[in-house]
């Protein structure tokens, strides 16, 4: 039995026809990273589970992505669980107090990310097993090589698949208040499911995402959630006080047309890479014991300095605001080799003092930023660099602080 | 500090020269700056040599220089300052004499920015001018370094698109007559206008072509000078200005003052202002930023710059004559090279043999801002010596 005490959820603000679809810039990590604060804005979790079927870094550096992005300490414990929707209600419902449970897609059924955050007991919506069952029929199948096949048989799929797992699930009398990864029509008979918050698409994040519908309408009862031929069964029950819900869920706009021309790679440094890494992911600046020289401005990113007497200074690293007003803009129009393009570059004047970051602009159009404009600091992925992931703050013009 | 002439200045023409590497542009450069000497030069009047190249084609740089000359007899060292490399050279150059430790120098800059293919040239030559972790994931292309200081310029002056475009059209009608000269066509302010955007606001006219090139310039010391000319020019003034380098770390975008830094330490070296200058080649790889220079180098009063574009009176014939050899912009702009190629012009203009005359010129000023806009140098020459 797990108590929900806040969740949130992150959409990316893209659609190509009347598909969601992620930004180029965006991947499971970075939509985790945008659930996540939205769930713990205060960054309180002592603990952290990521459950997905799209890794970016399947050899390890997720965690450390994920912390940074969230604000948490690097003493944080990260559990990486490969899996879709039923794997997420089996960390919510078996899940401590503290655990941040993070759910994220990256792939052709879905995109986005969803995230709940755990409390003790007599806190939040309480979430109690009911039901599970684990069995085979991988109509879809990925391995190692990253090749999608697909076994084409809806009929097998909603009869041995959903029919006759649900079947075999001990379910209580209750109505269905959310269900996620199938179709209502797909269920078969002996289902209320009128009230329920609907997911169909295979997803991790769209479990949360149902169970956040139904305790923003205040309805209590079963939640279902099945993938392939393995279903989990959860009783919702609210509590005394109910869950905060944060949608990070920008109305979606037609993704802009991108060319990334070919061109030898964009090389990368990993001891520079390593060096930046805090600063540049926890979004840190520092401050000197003299600042004169710097027009008591945190320097970022943060370098050792020497005062007038050739002393080095000490410094503390302090976080940046994540808010700012737009100072200068360009667009590049060209193709830049190994880059999607447009894209646009502003220099940002951050909120509650005189820091400015060079910031790729993200979430709209390449061309939209204007002087003067405001808004949100967010992590993305900026460039893929000799085949590593190169994460880092963009800026979301019009975006207001969402964590 | 003893007096420096320049006593002869050469350059190959600016272009594509797929069929010319570093070590065949050396010599070329080397001799026309001979040919300029008016008595002639023995290279064993040479006593040291200063080589002006930003990145590196072919071997580094200064053992290419010695080896491509035959100078291997005197010390060479390579400079590298961005975009202010080739005026910085000749500062170097021109410390050396002075300081009496050598009467003769010869002072190269050169650069093959064509030497590879188009899709890499940028994340080759990145790392030159950009942190490696912060900034240069970004796709910061050279564009868009300055693309960011002129789209403040324009939010703040009254200047627009249309003055940046006048910019464009002046330079390539300079360049017109300039036989070095890459682009030699002339353009209309509504053709630069509708020309495809690089990097907003900057237009495909707007921008400096990439360039292949080599310029070369020998100086000496007033004690020696009669042996080569009765015409010398005079380096009157150098100056070398830095600021931050990243571009969040620049309080105001509308303004470079590394710039105004160097212009200020070569006018007191010279001891002139920028009313006394003649004639200027000034660093115009896109169109606004020529404009910022003229604030910047005094020319014109802050944010008025649109006004001096608008008047013509920046083209030959005007009351401040800039970039009659056509600028970064027609005349091309292979790093190294540039300022020593625009010591070269100006070596011209003052001995009253340019292409393209400012009439009765009699002190010029050479300017370079770089890397991107952290660095600038900037030169004064006269045919006076005090």
């Amino acid at each position: 039995m797990a108590q929900l005490v806040s969740i949130g959820t992150y959409l990316p603000p893209w659609q190509f026809g009347d598909r969601r679809v992620k930004g180029p810039d965006e991947d499971a990590l970075t939509m985790a990273v945008a659930a996540g604060r939205a769930a713990d804005p205060a960054s309180t979790a002592q603990r952290v589970v990521l459950i997905s079927r799209d890794f970016p870094l399947l050899e390890g550096g997720n965690a450390a992505v994920l912390l940074a992005g969230l604000s948490l300490p690097e003493t944080v414990p990260v559990t990486e669980v490969l899996g879709g929707g039923p794997a997420v209600l089996d960390q919510i419902v078996g899940g401590e107090s503290g655990t941040l449970v993070v759910a994220a897609d990256d792939n052709e059924a879905a995109v986005g990310a969803a995230a709940a955050l755990l409390g003790a007991e007599g806190e939040g919506a309480e979430l109690s097993v009911a039901s599970r069952q684990t069995r085979s029929l991988p109509m879809l199948a990925r391995g190692a090589d990253g090749v999608r096949h697909q076994y084409v048989d809806a009929r097998l799929q909603r009869e041995i698949g959903v029919r006759s797992t649900l079947a075999r699930l001990d379910l209580p009398a209750e109505p269905v208040v959310a269900l996620a990864g199938v179709r209502a029509n797909e269920l078969g008979h002996g289902f209320d499911t009128a009230q329920a918050a609907i997911e169909p698409a295979p997803s991790a994040a769209g479990a949360i995402r149902a169970i956040a519908d139904a305790v923003q309408s205040g309805r209590a009862g079963l939640v279902l959630v099945v993938e392939q031929s393995s279903a989990a069964a959860a009783v919702l029950r609210m509590a005394a006080s109910a869950p905060t819900v944060t949608r990070d869920e920008e109305p979606a706009r037609e993704l802009p047309k991108l060319r990334t021309a070919d061109g030898n790679g964009i090389p990368i440094s990993l001891p520079s890479y390593a060096r930046a890494f805090e600063p540049k992911l926890r979004w840190e600046a520092a401050t000197y014991d003299d600042m004169v020289d710097i027009d008591n401005v945190p320097l970022t990113p943060p370098r050792l300095r020497v005062d007038s007497a050739g002393q080095l200074l000490n410094y503390r690293l302090e976080p940046l605001p994540r808010t700012g007003t737009v100072y200068t803009h360009t667009t590049i129009r060209i193709p830049v080799p190994d880059l999607p393009s447009p894209y646009s570059l502003a220099v940002v004047a951050l909120d509650e003092g005189q820091v400015r970051v060079l910031l790729k602009v993200t979430g709209v159009p390449a061309g939209e930023a204007q002087i003067g404009q405001r808004g949100s600091v967010v992590l993305r992925k900026i460039a893929t660099r000799a085949g590593i992931p190169d994460y880092g703050y963009m800026f979301w013009p019009g975006k207001g602080a969402v964590a | 500090m003893r007096n420096v002439a320049m006593v002869g200045a050469g350059m190959t023409t600016f272009g594509e020269h797929f069929g010319l590497g570093i070590k065949d542009l050396l010599p070329m450069a080397y001799a026309e700056a001979v040919a300029h000497v008016d008595k002639g030069i023995e290279r064993s009047d040479i006593q040291a040599a200063w080589f002006g190249e930003l990145t590196t084609a072919d071997g580094f740089p200064s053992g290419i220089l010695a080896d491509t000359l035959d100078l291997t007899d005197i010390p060479v060292t390579r400079v590298e300052n961005a975009c202010a490399t080739g005026n910085d050279a000749i500062r170097n150059g021109a410390i050396a004499v002075a300081s009496g430790m050598y009467d003769v120098v010869l002072v190269v800059g050169a650069d093959k920015v064509r030497e590879t293919a188009t899709n890499v040239t940028f994340w080759e030559w990145a790392p030159l001018t950009r942190d490696l972790a912060w900034d240069y994931p970004l796709g910061l292309i050279a564009p868009a370094n300055f693309a960011l200081h002129a789209t403040r310029y324009l939010h703040e002056s009254p200047a627009t698109r249309e003055h940046m475009a006048m910019v464009a059209v002046k330079n390539h009608f300079h360049a017109l007559k300039n036989p070095k000269a890459q682009l030699r066509q002339e353009i209309t302010v509504e053709q630069a206008l509708a020309a495809p955007l690089v990097a907003d606001p900057f237009g495909v006219y707007d921008c400096t072509p990439q360039s292949d090139g080599a310029a070369a310039v020998i100086l000496a010391a007033e004690d020696v000078v009669d042996r080569y000319t009765d015409r010398p020019v005079w380096v009157r003034g150098l100056g070398l200005g830095m600021d931050r380098v990243m571009h969040q770390h620049k309080k105001d975008m509308t303004s470079f003052p590394p710039t105004v830094r160097a212009a200020k330490a070569a006018m007191a070296m010279a001891g002139v202002t920028p009313q006394d200058i003649d004639v200027a080649e000034v660093h115009d790889c896109f169109t606004a930023v020529e404009l910022i220079n003229y604030e910047d180098l005094g020319f014109a009063s802050r944010f008025e710059a649109h006004k001096l574009i608008e008047a013509g009176e920046t083209y030959v014939g005007g009351s401040m004559p800039v970039n009659p050899s056509g600028g970064l912009k027609a005349k091309g702009h292979p790093p190294g090279a540039t300022g020593v190629a625009q010591c070269y012009e100006l070596f011209n203009q003052l001995r009253g043999e340019s292409e393209n005359q400012v009439d009765g010129a009699r002190i010029g000023l050479a300017h370079n801002v770089g890397g991107p806009t952290a660095v600038a140098a900037v030169t004064i020459l006269s045919s006076d010596k005090y």
